[in-house]
């Protein structure tokens, strides 16, 4: 079945050259090796198309095509000099392997095109980083291709096949699955095409593109992966995988148009959303769920609940309540009227406004909440929190970072809890502010650390315990008021009444 | 034949895998085709096997023992702690014990008494610097400025290009306060006790300044000035006149070895936000920090880096490459970080 | 004992070269014994191998390293500690070597003083035990500066340019000192396998 992708013409150039080339030229020679009907190919080839055609051959034999781009006849001539073909092996095993020399000049740029035909029945592993195309048709033996950009085509392949891109597509086409076949891509798509009759366990696994075929599959989804076998269970596995592209399992003969999504046919979680909502101002109830998907929103005039599976989370301001969560991604959120919910699973939170104050909390990340003037918890799992100005109650805890707590100016009084089990704490208060003070640090230096607090009224006691000191003050500042609980590992504890520094933010 | 003879003096090279690809290859090109210098090759290698079979041999416990008596280790060694204590201590507090400080090899050349105006305190107005060199005490400035009581005696104060790069020792440095007296003009300083409190200012370009600042970041303190150098060195440093490898270099070795998460977090924001050349030389933190942190914030912060090297068409290399698809496939990997791979992997051009 | 500086001993294991030899610059010797467990055996096996003598290996190895210990100042972090401790201890050996009294003695004594290869590890063949004996033979015929370059390249594998440096000559000079020691070796030691008699009476 030939496809319009396919070219069987002999591809002479590849990419075009970073070089200002001035003049160009192709060294062609022809190359013939012995190979043993059930022998081994590598093929090495940095730049540059390869075309591979299995035939009855005892050999490899074919055209190389020696492309230098450069800035005059000499860049050529030593563009020529330093590009070898490195020849290694024997009819067993041969590799074949395009070198470009150390010293070279930058000032010419080269690719080589191969264009060979190879014993069917031969195992052939080919590796290229950029080149337009790599094209390997009737071949009987393992395959097995690495590229970083351009277009992978396989076609007439009946065997073990391992095909891996970086960025290019893939296209499989194979008359008769009887060996497991293996195509990934990071950002290309991924197609095969295969007999109706085949009998296979299929695997497919895909974050942002969708699932199609020709095929009844019957299968689970398992997060982001399908396993599922078509037309009888067991047999070879055919595993297609693109973290970000299409994946596709098409029938021979069969209209491609009529394949079907796998994911109407299968449950799962929630929809991907193809373009990320990039809004202005949003009216009412903000509410948005995504499996992979970053969300920027300027102004919310509602409530906001939002989840996505993966991506940044920034919004402006917002006049309600605020609930997001991620399983991963930094958020950044700016005014916050009402009561916030916001947690990731990784990533740093920066708030400006909690107004109503919430829970904040990132399984890893740095937490900057600004201002804050109702009740607050913040939680990390490694990383700083910093509150900024907090004009009620914190409750911080990290579990590895220092904490840094400054009240706002006119507190008289406030509770506030924080404890890292792997830094300091540094709570900034004004000159007046009264509290009930427990604070202790455990360290394994025996030069302990200290406590060191501006105002005076507390006092110090200092123990062993098991190998380690523990240092505690306890004590009334300024006559007493709510309690503060401060306990700091490996670190110091600090009341401070000087001025706080400003905090640095890098806003995205 | 004297290309059999240069081959032959090869020969020990390419046992030891000395020598570049391209010799190697033109070497064993040349032995292959040559019926004398591969059997001379043969040989070589046989000899090089047969030395194969000499033994090691164990070093005796008792040396060790010998050893570690003569120096002294297992012993106890009494140290004399100095007593930094300020005068006058409100009782509340407990004072640090200060490891002995070791020489500071300076030479002492006051320039200017900077005083106040701490950039830590918020307050950037420019202060008055007295021009006349002394080692004066404004015991009285500082105790505005600072967050701690500190009475100290002296205040010695230097000029960066006064101050010998290289340390001797390893002065235990604290009590660290950064100074940006004036913004429009290129000046800094940098406070910090060692033994007595000394300012060094001077231009953030020099060397002293930045072996200063390296020291700072990289060196065993308390956390707190660790985390403030770092702060200090992102606004000082990502001003593309000031960049210098050695502090993108202590940075990475801050994001590679500390222990305290928040200090790696600011580690690895201060090193992104360095001029694109200076994070070229540090790609190598980037990438063992995006392959191994535990702390999920670190591998995003550097595989967002990463994703804006390539975007800026820094070319990878194939190692570089090769860590970001691998994780852009691990299935246990954070999808965020996983879709920022693969966005860093897009942005490679053919 | 825990460390004076806070650190556990154990931690020790995590830290580079350059660390501990910090911490020793510092005033603080507790690295002394992870350093020492990290080199001993090389220094040791080079001096051993280059002097023939065990006693005056193990003199070699304890000076080597008391002098790294008292003299860490001289060490700049951003060399190689390998390197500087095969240079202490390439300075060592010649010195001794100098002393009149000390000439290379090729002593049987040395195999009677060490346990026999047997006992130390029972799975060396025959073969392999006859292979020592005449690589140690051969060793004995090259000058000491070849023997010096050939230990250090063939069983501690550093480069030419770090033996440059421990030797105190060019890259050059090394290359061929490596490259006559190769060929005495090779005429005393290849040849079995073609089935001739080995040639131990070799003269340079």
């Amino acid at each position: 079945m030939k496809t319009r992708v396919l070219t069987a013409a002999i591809v002479l150039l590849t990419c075009a050259p970073a070089v200002s080339a001035a003049v160009s030229r192709t060294f062609n020679s022809e190359q013939q090796f012995p190979l043993l009907a059930n022998g081994t190919l590598f093929l090495d080839n940095p730049a540059g198309d390869v075309v591979i055609h299995g035939k009855d051959t005892p050999n490899i034999e074919g055209t190389l095509y020696k492309r230098i781009d450069g800035k005059d006849k000499a860049a050529i001539a030593e563009g020529n000099l330093f590009t070898k073909l490195i020849i290694g092996g024997d009819e067993r095993v041969r590799s074949l392997r395009m070198a470009i020399s150390e010293g070279a000049s930058q000032e010419w740029k080269a690719s080589t095109a191969w264009h060979i035909r190879v014993p069917r029945t031969a195992s052939i592993r080919v590796m290229t980083r950029a080149g337009e195309l790599i094209h390997i048709s009737g071949m009987r033996g393992t395959v097995q291709v690495h590229n970083v950009n351009g277009r992978i085509v396989i076609e007439d392949h009946v065997g073990p096949a391992r095909i891996e891109s970086i960025n290019g597509s893939i296209f499989y086409l194979s008359p008769a699955v009887r060996a497991n076949v293996v195509l990934t891509s990071v950002n290309g798509d991924v197609t095969a095409t295969l007999p109706q009759s085949a009998g296979f366990r299929w695997i497919a696994e895909t974050v942002r593109g969708d699932i199609r075929t020709h095929f009844a599959a019957r299968g689970t989804f398992i997060g982001n992966t399908f396993n599922g076998s078509v037309n009888a269970p067991g047999g070879p596995t055919v595993r297609t995988s693109s973290l970000m592209g299409n994946i596709s399992v098409f029938a021979h003969k069969v209209p491609v148009r009529t394949a079907q999504s796998v994911r109407r046919t299968a449950p799962t979680p929630m929809p991907v959303a193809t373009r990320q909502p990039s809004t202005q101002v949003v009216r009412g109830l903000f509410k948005y769920a995504t499996s992979l998907g970053d969300v920027r929103v300027q102004q919310v005039l509602g409530d906001v609940d939002i989840f996505t599976g993966a991506g940044e989370v920034q919004l402006g301001a917002v006049s309600g309540s605020l609930n997001v969560r991620s399983s991963g991604g930094p958020m950044q959120f700016g005014e916050i009227n009402g009561p916030i919910n916001a947690q990731t699973r990784a990533g740093d939170i920066l708030i400006d406004s909690a107004r109503r104050g919430g829970v904040i909390a990132t399984q890893g990340g740095t937490i900057r909440l600004l201002y804050t003037s109702g009740p607050t918890r913040l939680t990390s799992g490694g990383g700083d929190i910093i509150v900024r100005q907090a004009a009620a109650s914190i409750d911080a805890e990290t579990a590895s970072g220092d904490i840094s707590i400054a009240m706002d100016p006119v507190a008289r009084s406030q509770k506030i809890d924080a404890k890292t089990a792997k830094g300091n704490v540094v709570l900034n208060v004004n000159a007046h502010f009264g509290a009930d003070i427990d604070a202790t640090i455990v360290t394994s230096d025996p030069d302990a650390d200290t406590i060191l607090s501006d105002i005076p009224g507390l006092s110090i006691s200092r123990e062993q315990v098991g190998g380690r000191t523990r240092v505690r003050a306890t004590g009334k500042l300024n006559g007493g008021g709510e309690k503060i609980v401060l306990q700091a590992t490996d670190g110091d504890i600090r009341i401070s009444t000087g001025p706080v520094a400003p905090t640095v933010v890098t806003r995205r | 034949m004297s290309e059999c003879s240069a081959v032959s003096e090869r020969m020990p090279l390419l046992l030891t895998e000395s020598l570049d690809a391209t010799r190697r290859e033109t070497t064993h090109q040349h032995i292959e085709s040559c019926a004398v210098c591969s059997e001379e090759w043969s040989a070589y290698k046989e000899t090089w096997a047969v030395m194969g079979d000499l033994p090691e041999v164990e070093v005796p416990a008792r040396v060790k023992a010998s050893f570690l008596a003569r120096v002294g280790v297992g012993v106890p060694v009494p140290r004399s702690v100095p007593n930094n204590v300020p005068d006058s201590i409100p009782d509340n507090v407990v004072p640090f014990h200060k490891r002995t400080a070791f020489k500071w090899v300076a030479q002492a050349a006051a320039v200017a008494v900077l005083v106040g105006g701490g950039y830590l305190a918020g307050n950037r107005t420019a202060p008055a610097i007295d021009p006349t060199p002394a080692r004066i005490a404004r015991v009285g400035e500082y105790q505005n400025v600072s967050t701690k009581p500190l009475s100290l005696s002296e205040t010695r104060v230097m000029d960066a290009g006064a101050l010998d790069p290289e340390f001797e020792g390893r002065p235990n440095i604290s009590n660290v306060q950064f100074l940006d007296a004036d913004a429009s003009d290129d000046q800094i300083a940098v406070s910090f006790d060692v033994t007595s409190r000394w300012t060094v200012n001077g231009n953030p370009r020099e060397k002293s300044m930045v072996r200063l600042l390296s020291y700072m970041l990289e060196n065993d303190q308390a956390m707190t000035p660790r985390s403030n150098a770092l702060e200090w060195v992102r606004q000082t440093y990502s001003d593309p006149a000031y960049a210098d490898p050695e502090i993108a270099n202590s940075l990475a070795k801050v994001l590679r070895n500390d222990a305290h998460e928040g200090v790696r977090i600011r580690a690895i924001e201060t090193l992104s936000a360095l001029p694109p050349q200076m994070t070229v030389q540090t790609r190598d933190a980037l990438i063992d920090a995006l392959k191994s942190d535990p702390n999920p914030a670190v591998r995003i912060k550097a595989v967002e880096a990463l994703a804006n090297m390539t975007r800026g068409g820094t070319a990878l290399d194939p190692g570089m490459v090769d860590t970001l698809r691998q994780k852009a496939s691990q299935d246990d990997e954070n999808l965020y970080v996983r879709v920022k791979a693969a966005e860093a992997l897009s942005n490679i051009k053919p | 004992m825990a460390a004076s500086n806070g650190r556990e001993t154990g931690e020790m294991k995590h830290l580079s070269d350059q660390d501990l030899m910090r911490i020793v610059q510092a005033g603080d010797y507790s690295p002394a014994s992870e350093i020492y467990d990290r080199y001993s055996g090389r220094i040791y096996n080079f001096a051993f191998r280059f002097l023939k003598n065990a006693e005056a290996a193990e003199d070699a190895v304890q000076e080597v390293f008391v002098k790294m210990m008292r003299h860490a100042n001289q060490f700049h972090g951003d060399a190689k500690l390998s390197t500087w401790l095969f240079s202490i201890t390439a300075n060592w050996c010649r010195d001794y070597l100098r002393k009149a009294d000390n000439k290379v003695k090729e002593s049987d004594d040395v195999l009677v003083q060490l346990p026999a290869p047997s006992e130390l590890s029972p799975d060396r063949s025959l073969e392999q035990r006859e292979n020592e004996q005449l690589v140690r033979k051969a060793l004995g015929l090259l000058t000491s500066e070849q023997r010096e370059a050939i230990l250090l390249s063939r069983y501690q594998g550093l480069s030419y340019a770090e033996i440059a440096q421990i030797a105190g000559c060019s890259e050059g000079a090394v290359k061929t000192r490596v490259f006559r020691a190769m060929e005495t070796l090779k005429k005393a030691l290849a040849g079995e396998a073609r089935g001739g008699t080995r040639c131990l009476n070799v003269v340079q």
